[in-house]
């Protein structure tokens, strides 16, 4: 084991602790969860970030064998490549983060052992996703983060709304879980093996199953058309689990997993994976435009910008798709952190009063009032928009030049669509929040330290500063992309249609913001109704099927066991203990015959006696 | 044959009548009555072959066996006496504590 690998361990093991300090704290010293859960985190940030700055270019597994059947092995190990250090780090800076953030938002609620535990153990689930080498293990911890979102989106049990989202979140994850095993069964019998590094692409027909079987799976975890009807309703968990859900842990899985695939894709598949990417991001852009829910808007956005993320891997351009990822993981965490900052100061000022306090319409002016979650939150925005200088402009120049390269107008036309749709939903929301005069006159107080701490981490990491080595590459693309060249045309027109936008956007300011989120749920709704009832329909003819004739043929064989059984019985009882039997019955015979004479009767004795001396007589005479 | 002869035949009757009376009679002192009746046809036997020659050594016998006849009435009705007070029951058949109950 290298140094590199027993560093990935480490940092995979911290939360682990972490989580399972959080369970089994008493009570009594339930206030220290908070901070040693953070404190831990940390460490684990700043541990994993040793080996991305030497030998980045290394490639290193160790494994060890888990379990073996017939002549398959599964292995468990830990898989050291450029991307899965860099998504390590990732997703532990960003758990640390909301682990921090949580202190300071989880301040006056109670179950925080829980709370905190479960934070824990979804980190811990990611990074094994992360780590693991083998898709067997893969599919564990990818069944365990469902299950850790799950639980963090009904945190809040007394709210039924929580609950009905949570359930709603975990059984359309799982229908495209379903497909994802599936998709992995068929790879394990096209290769013969679930090891990462020995999973090709094989031709012809069942490698295209297999990659839309992968697909789906994808499509559930991360939230792409049809099944993206999760994510709004999941913003009823508390806003740091939303943030860890939307930039490091659940939906970033999906992609995760298939920037870890590409080799098994075939082009037919990667075709399906554009059209849905790209169906995806304009669903999602109009969605986070027509709704005046804060965390909505931000859920719709994800599921815009995870659309991008797989227009760009169904285009082949992984390393933008995959460095769009990372970009996006600070960024979004960033908006969510400061979203729930706003969240939680509105709560403190207007207390009972019956104001939803993520209604955008009831918000504004808060840029005087927060002045620091106001520049955290607006620095973010700017990396959503794609705006120069920022982490998010990189990411999509590398998207659109992909774009470009596949010379097709409608793909073009599309993804510009997507670029102008963008700045003008997230300025709608910066407007509505910060800019625009208040509507109210609530004494608004800035949040507390630690949590403007987190959301100025994430804000300064959306800044190309930090990024920047070399002529338009980021610390990611320096690693997985070392030259990329952005045709100036590209940077011209992306420049020219983000600038319109914000122009768009500056002049409708004002616009009616007449609420059409019931149309869209609505239609959105139904889709799904489809789907479920699709899924209904298919399990009653297999549940069928299986009455009909597995039920049958088990009943029948069950009947023959007990006829058998029967027949064993009555041989046994009559042949077997019949002759044990017998054998005692003659002994016991014999016994009373010679026994009778010795009745207990004297008179009988003496006829005995009397007889044996007459017979003892007449033998001596004759 | 002699006008004593059918007198043996008497002897026999006796002695098997005494014998059919111990094997089937209930009562222990009838059983004690039929051993007396065995004894007295064995003294009338002594009695009849003293007859056919000289001496006195068969009446003698038989005047002993009256005597130990009574002793061994003696001895067996306090024997019956006993078993009576014990068992509260004069009966041989049911005096049978050495024999295996089922």
């Amino acid at each position: 084991m290298s140094d590199s690998i027993i560093i990935l361990l480490i940092t995979l093991l911290i939360p682990l602790v972490s989580a399972s300090i959080a369970f089994s704290v008493k009570e009594k010293y339930g206030w220290l969860i908070p901070m040693v859960c953070s404190l831990l985190l940390t460490v684990a940030a700043i541990t994993v970030m040793f080996p991305l700055f030497n030998n980045t270019h290394l490639i290193e597994q160790f494994s060890l064998p888990w379990l073996s059947i017939a002549n398959t092995s599964v292995s468990m190990g830990i898989l050291a490549t450029p991307v899965t250090r860099l998504m390590a780090a990732v997703v532990l800076f960003v758990s640390a983060m909301v682990h921090i953030f949580s202190i300071g938002y989880m301040a006056n609620e109670k179950n925080t052992d829980r709370y905190f535990g479960f934070l824990g153990l979804f980190t811990f689930a990611m990074l094994g996703l992360v780590y693991s080498t083998n898709l067997l293990i893969t599919f564990c911890f990818w069944e365990l983060v469902g299950f850790c979102s799950y639980r963090l989106i009904a945190h809040t049990q007394q709210k039924p709304a929580a609950t009905q989202a949570a359930t709603k979140a975990f059984l359309l994850t799982k229908a495209g879980d379903v497909a994802f095993l599936i998709g992995l069964l068929i790879l394990w019998v096209q290769n013969g093996t679930l090891e990462l590094a020995f999973i090709t692409s094989t031709s012809g027909v069942w490698s295209t199953v297999a990659g839309l079987c992968v697909f789906i799976g994808v499509m559930g975890k991360s939230a792409q058309f049809p099944l993206f009807n999760w994510l709004p309703d999941a913003m009823q968990g508390p806003t740091p689990v939303s943030a860890l859900i939307h930039a490091a842990t659940m939906v970033a899985a999906g992609i995760f997993m298939l920037v870890q695939l590409v080799p098994v894709f075939t082009p037919n598949t990667l075709w399906v994976m554009t059209a849905v990417g790209i169906l995806s991001a304009l669903m999602g852009a109009v969605g986070a435009w027509l709704v005046t829910d804060i965390k909505k808007i931000l859920a719709y956005s994800t599921i815009s910008q995870l659309g991008f993320m797989i227009l760009a891997l169904g285009l082949g351009e992984t390393s933008g798709a995959f460095t769009h990822l990372l970009h996006h993981a600070f960024f979004k965490a960033g908006l969510f952190l400061a979203a729930g900052s706003i969240i939680h100061a509105m709560h403190q000022a207007t207390h009972q009063t019956e104001v939803d306090v993520q209604d955008i319409r009831n918000l504004g002016g808060l840029r005087k009032q927060m002045p620091v979650t106001f520049i955290g939150f607006a620095i973010c925005a700017a990396a959503l928009a794609g705006i120069p200088l920022t982490s998010g402009y990189l990411s999509k120049e590398l998207i659109l030049t992909a774009v470009h390269h596949k010379n097709l107008w409608w793909l073009e036309l599309s993804v510009w669509i997507i670029v102008f749709a963008t700045p003008l939903y997230i300025f709608r929301l910066l407007w509505f929040a910060f800019l625009k005069p208040a509507s109210h006159s609530l004494p608004v107080n800035e949040a507390p330290w630690i949590m403007r701490l987190p959301v100025i981490l994430l804000a300064i990491g959306s800044i190309t500063f930090l990024f920047r080595q070399g002529h338009l590459s980021s610390f990611a693309t320096q690693i997985l992309q070392p030259e990329i060249e952005v045709p100036s045309r590209i940077v011209f027109i992306s420049l020219m249609v983000t600038g319109a936008s914000l122009l768009t956007a500056w002049l409708s300011r004002n616009l009616s913001t007449r609420s059409t989120e019931f149309l869209i749920q609505n239609f959105l709704d139904s889709i799904n109704l489809y789907l479920i009832r699709f899924t209904t329909f298919a399990g009653s003819l297999t549940t069928t099927f299986d009455k009909k004739w597995i039920d049958r043929s088990i009943h029948t064989l069950a009947y023959g066991k007990v006829a058998l059984a029967h027949l064993a019985s009555w041989a046994d009882r009559n042949m077997v203990d019949g002759a044990v039997h017998s054998v005692t019955w003659m002994a016991h015979g014999l016994g009373g015959l010679t026994r009778s004479v010795a009745n207990g009767k004297i008179q009988s004795y003496l006829l005995w006696a009397m007889a044996g001396l007459l017979i003892f007589i007449i033998w001596m005479l004759y | 044959m002699s006008e004593t002869d059918f007198l043996f035949y008497l002897g026999v009757l006796l002695f098997c009548c005494g014998l059919m009376i111990v094997f089937t009679k209930k009562n222990a002192l009838l059983i004690l009555m039929g051993i007396e009746l065995m004894l007295n046809a064995a003294n009338l036997n002594l009695v009849l072959f003293n007859q056919q020659q000289t001496g006195m050594e068969g009446q003698l016998f038989a005047l002993f066996v009256i005597l130990v006849a009574v002793c061994e009435a003696a001895v067996g009705i306090a024997i019956i006496l006993r078993v009576y007070h014990y068992y509260k029951s004069a009966v041989p058949d049911q005096v049978s504590d050495l024999k295996e109950h089922e």
